[in-house]
């Protein structure tokens, strides 16, 4: 076995994944900067400097995006995160009864393609003939205007988005608590400590990092969907739901702008970048 | 010897009773409108029973060409799975069981590439795959354009490494004295022993692809022919005409293969098979 | 630079082969057909009845050329269309594009497009003036256009007769107003109209298609917030306020407003036939249709609100099969697609097909196609402009800010031209 060898083995096993990534997504990157510092001009590509910039920091439909995306992340993120944690702590007790069952009915949504979503929801959350109204109305209460409200129709991104990614965050959860040996409760039971106190001083610091995991995962999810608002509310009403994601969609497929929005991604690029950082700091902090 | 359950417990067990019907009921009512036409499935009240339009439903679905997209979701979702576990693993492989200098900083790309948004790569990867390169290879039309994107996947890799990270690494060591070489201490010693992990990717990676919508939409040049399932599906949404019964049937259908296969195997899905990726 | 020698390699091709037609101009007629022009062609469309159901007719004259489809969801068509033009990767050999998307793909992309003049000029004084001019694109002929949807004021018969509404009496949106207000006290729970408040502008576009005017002018300049916007949004916020209208969005919310008996009446085109019949079966005899009123007597009746049209991609591999077919499809084809789909013809000739003289018992009126063929085609030409979409968006904000804010009418659609003016660079004319 000699050094040389030593060196470029791991090289020879990491080639694959590496020139795939060269191709398939850092060319591609790099391309968006170029192609965010020209622009078209009756179908000639010309140098535009930093207009296309310039042009993001005037657009009031950036920033609706911008302020949408924001709450997205700080209200479902959290909710989501908080009830499949709850949930798995529940479904991890062996006292549960049909568990099993329980962790495969909450992981189903995630199996539905995000096409079958969007048709399911919209035909269900239908104002006027979608059985979810239907069910409401029978109750007394006033339909509810689920897609062109807008409030409500944020609320129906959200609860969509919960319905569809609680159950898998619920398994990561549920694979971090397993990794917990039970002799640590045990141990706390006899020196007589409640639930809440194990669950204060033992499930949640040892399922620190599990959880820094789920909230860079989801941070970064919602920070790109475009999909999940496309295909139920697209993006309306008067861009409620629109997302920094569909609007990069819509900048690119329905305008054909690609300079600009390649500068729009840019943009978004560096924000997931900064805020994935800044959550990575902040639960090694903790930690320490 | 169980003890009873308390009031706190039974008020769980009842939230969570409501919250896994709610996730699930959807799933019935997708199989219940399928059943339906089109005029039926906007009904008013709205029904969820059985109608007698399923076979009417499949009809209009098999004429679009039903089988050929079911087919192609397969082929391609399969080789997906088997290349990117292949690509995934010997690299996760790399970045544990060697030393070397720029080990952190190539996971750490690896790592950074999740934060970029697919919107941005398209179009380059467009023009990339319609022969836009140096070779002016044009892969559009083929699969190869529609799987090829999706091997690079961050995802992975991260959970090949944590997978690799509880590897033993005396079992090479041993080989290697044996006489091995480096691929065959991968390939026999070490794979083998993260097959559980590798079972629990894999069903990840090829419900990845077999939902997978964006990709092959801009990729599939094919028409017709190269049809994927969720292509399939969102073809027969028109702009003034939608036929709800045959979508809601072909989206039944394209979740049917997945519910099955995940009642059948559900303990990879929801036992402790991902423990290993996310320890942290 | 890989982009200019795409461009420039595009360009090169499309000359010669402009060249090429020149020499060679193809023997098609779309009255006689060709058995000389063979091949096979691809239709790429979200609409593939509305060719198939015509395809027996176009072979009887042209029986050596195939066509085959590549069909999409509405949805799905533009990433596609976007990404093939922007690659310079052949779609299909016809290519269905919308009216009012074409000079957004003929500004971007403008050697994607087979330029059609040189062969189909020849048909401009049969087609809509105003369909024509959305396919000319900086004097090139881009598109063919297919179906026009002139705008009717659908209404439930059994509703307006119940609140002692006659429907021929409504001449002006005013009459429309003050019909509306007896509508909604007559029938609780049911208003006059559906609008999509915060989701499309339809009312609005119709609205400033009878002013003779539109969001971009025909000088390019920013026209939002003209004293004629000003006039139409005014209308809107005004039939809103009154509580004639309720808001409904989408295709799907408005099959359920008007399957839930929430709605009296619709503004849209004379497609609403398709949808009726295939959603509302239940409904039979209930509905019937009038020309649009006027804001003031005698004036403007005449909108359109959607319509499409055929392109041939420059990188097309058999542009005269190609052409045989869209010259055949837009020009006498188009009396076959009205019969077979009620797709509305572009094509003037068309309009004195007997199906459109005949009775349909589905409707209350006798003769559901009698208001769309009196509503001739535009006087004015009307063009979208290649900013539509961006100029269709900020209306939208407008209109919705002000029905569901407190936003006047002036100050919402001024916000709108300066967006626009920012995302463009277009200037605003002056009021």
């Amino acid at each position: 076995m000699t050094s040389r060898r030593i060196v470029l083995t791991p090289w020879a096993f990491l080639t694959p994944a590496l020139l795939l990534y060269a191709l398939f997504t850092v060319y591609p990157v790099a391309r968006a900067l170029i192609l965010s510092f020209q622009r078209n001009i009756d179908g000639e590509i010309r140098w535009a400097g930093v207009a296309q910039y310039q042009r993001l920091l005037g657009d009031d439909v950036f920033k609706q995006a911008l302020f949408n995306t924001g709450i997205f992340l700080v209200v479902q993120v959290p909710i989501m995160l908080l009830a499949a944690l709850l949930i798995a702590i529940a479904l991890n007790s062996k006292r549960f009864p049909l568990r099993a069952l329980f962790r495969s009915a909450f992981f189903l949504p995630s199996i539905m393609s995000l096409v079958a979503v969007g048709v399911l929801f919209r035909v269900l959350l239908n104002e006027d003939l979608g059985l979810v109204n239907y069910l409401i109305s029978s109750l007394g209460l006033s339909a509810v205007p689920w897609i062109t409200h807008p409030w409500w129709a944020k609320i129906t991104v959200m609860l969509l988005l919960t319905w569809r990614y609680t159950g898998f965050m619920m398994v990561i959860y549920l694979s971090g608590l397993q990794t917990i040996p039970d002799e640590l409760y045990e141990a706390a039971e006899i020196d007589g400590s409640s639930g809440w106190q194990s669950f204060w001083y033992i499930t949640l610091p040892l399922l620190r990092p599990t959880i820094l995991f789920t909230t860079v995962l989801s941070t970064i999810g919602v920070l790109q969907i475009f999909d999940e608002a496309l295909i139920v509310t697209r993006g309306g009403p008067s861009n409620e739901t629109l997302t920094i994601g569909l609007y990069l969609y819509q900048t690119v497929f329905s305008s054909a702008d690609f300079h600009y929005a390649a500068a729009l991604s840019w943009v978004l690029v560096i924000l997931i970048g900064v805020l994935s950082v800044l959550q990575l700091r902040l639960g090694e902090r903790g930690q320490g | 010897m169980k003890k009873r359950f308390s009031l706190l417990e039974t008020a769980v067990v009842l939230v969570l009773a409501i919250g896994a019907f709610l996730a699930v009921f959807p799933f019935y009512w997708m199989f219940s409108a399928a059943t339906r036409t089109s005029a039926d499935v906007l009904g008013i009240p709205p029904r969820i029973d059985f109608g007698l339009a399923l076979w009417q439903n499949l009809e209009t679905l098999i004429a679009r060409g039903f089988f050929l997209a079911a087919w192609n979701s397969l082929l391609i979702a399969s080789v997906t799975t088997v290349l990117t576990l292949l690509v995934a693993s010997m690299a996760g492989f790399a970045l544990t069981q060697y030393q070397f200098k720029a080990r952190e900083n190539v996971f750490a790309l690896f790592l950074i590439t999740l934060i970029v948004p697919p919107q941005v790569t398209i179009v380059p990867l467009f023009q990339l795959m319609a022969g836009q390169n140096p070779f002016s290879i044009n892969l559009l039309g083929s699969p190869w354009a529609i799987m090829l994107p999706a091997l690079s996947s961050s995802f992975a890799i991260f959970f090949c490494r944590q997978a690799f990270q509880k590897y033993p690494s005396e079992l090479s060591d041993a080989a290697r004295v044996d006489g091995a070489n480096e691929f065959q201490v991968y390939w026999r010693i070490a794979l083998p022993t993260i097959r559980s992990s590798l079972a629990a990717l894999s069903v990840f990676v090829f419900l990845g692809q077999w939902n997978s919508f964006f990709l092959p939409l801009i990729m599939n040049s094919n028409n017709d022919a190269g049809r994927t399932l969720p292509l399939l599906i969102s073809s027969l949404i028109g702009e003034n005409t939608i036929d709800y019964g045959a979508l809601i049937a072909g989206t039944a259908l394209s979740v049917l293969p997945v519910l099955i296969f995940f009642l059948l195997a559900q303990r990879l899905f929801v036992s402790g098979a991902l423990s290993g990726s996310v320890k942290g | 630079m890989k982009n200019r020698v795409t461009v420039f390699a595009a360009f090169g091709i499309s000359a010669v082969v402009a060249v090429g037609l020149a020499q060679n101009a193809p023997a098609t007629n779309p009255q006689k057909g060709n058995t000389n022009i063979k091949g096979e062609i691809t239709l790429f469309s979200w609409a593939e009845p509305s060719y198939s159901s015509v395809l027996a007719e176009f072979n009887k004259l042209y029986p050596n050329i195939q066509v085959k489809f590549t069909t999409v969801g509405y949805a799905d068509a533009y990433p596609k269309i976007t990404a093939s033009f922007a690659g310079n990767v052949p779609l299909a050999d016809v290519v269905m594009i919308e009216s009012e998307r074409v000079e957004i793909y003929g500004t971007r992309f403008p050697n994607a497009f087979t330029d059609l003049s040189a062969w189909g000029k020849k048909w401009e004084r049969n087609f809509d003036r105003s369909k024509w001019a959305q396919s000319e694109v900086k004097g090139k002929l881009l598109t063919m256009p297919t179906d026009a949807a002139p705008v009717g004021m659908w209404y439930r018969a059994d509703l307006l007769e119940k609140a002692g509404v006659e429907p021929s009496s409504i001449k002006t949106w005013n009459d429309y107003l003050e019909a509306g207000k007896k509508v909604v006290i007559a029938n609780p729970g049911i208003k006059m109209a559906g609008i999509d408040v915060t989701g499309s502008e339809t009312l609005m576009r119709t609205l400033i298609q009878q002013q003779g005017s539109f969001y971009i002018d025909q000088d390019g300049k920013i026209a939002v917030n003209s004293s004629k916007m000003v006039r139409a949004l005014s209308f809107v916020k005004s039939a809103w306020d009154a509580g004639i209208l309720a808001n409904v969005q989408g295709t799907d919310g408005l099959i359920g407003a008007i399957k839930g008996n929430r709605v009296a009446g619709v503004n849209l085109p004379v497609w609403m036939i398709g949808i009726f019949k295939a959603f509302t079966p239940e409904q039979k005899g209930k509905w019937g249709v009038a020309q649009l009123p006027s804001l003031t007597a005698g004036g403007g009746q005449t909108a359109y609100i959607g319509g499409s049209s055929l392109a041939i991609p420059s990188n097309s591999q058999n542009k005269e099969a190609a052409w045989a077919f869209v010259e055949w499809y837009t020009t006498y084809g188009s009396k076959n697609v009205l019969e077979k789909r009620g797709a509305w013809p572009s094509f003037l000739p068309s309009l004195s097909a007997p199906v459109l003289n005949a009775a349909d018992a589905f409707f209350a009126t006798p003769n559901v196609f009698a208001p769309f063929k009196k509503s001739a085609f535009l006087s004015k030409s009307l063009r979208y402009s290649s900013d539509y979409d961006k100029a269709f968006a900020a209306v939208v904000a407008a209109q919705a800010s002000v029905l569901t804010g407190d936003q006047s009418v002036q100050a919402a659609l001024d916000k709108a031209a300066n967006d626009l003016k920012n995302q463009t660079g277009r200037e605003i004319a002056g009021k």
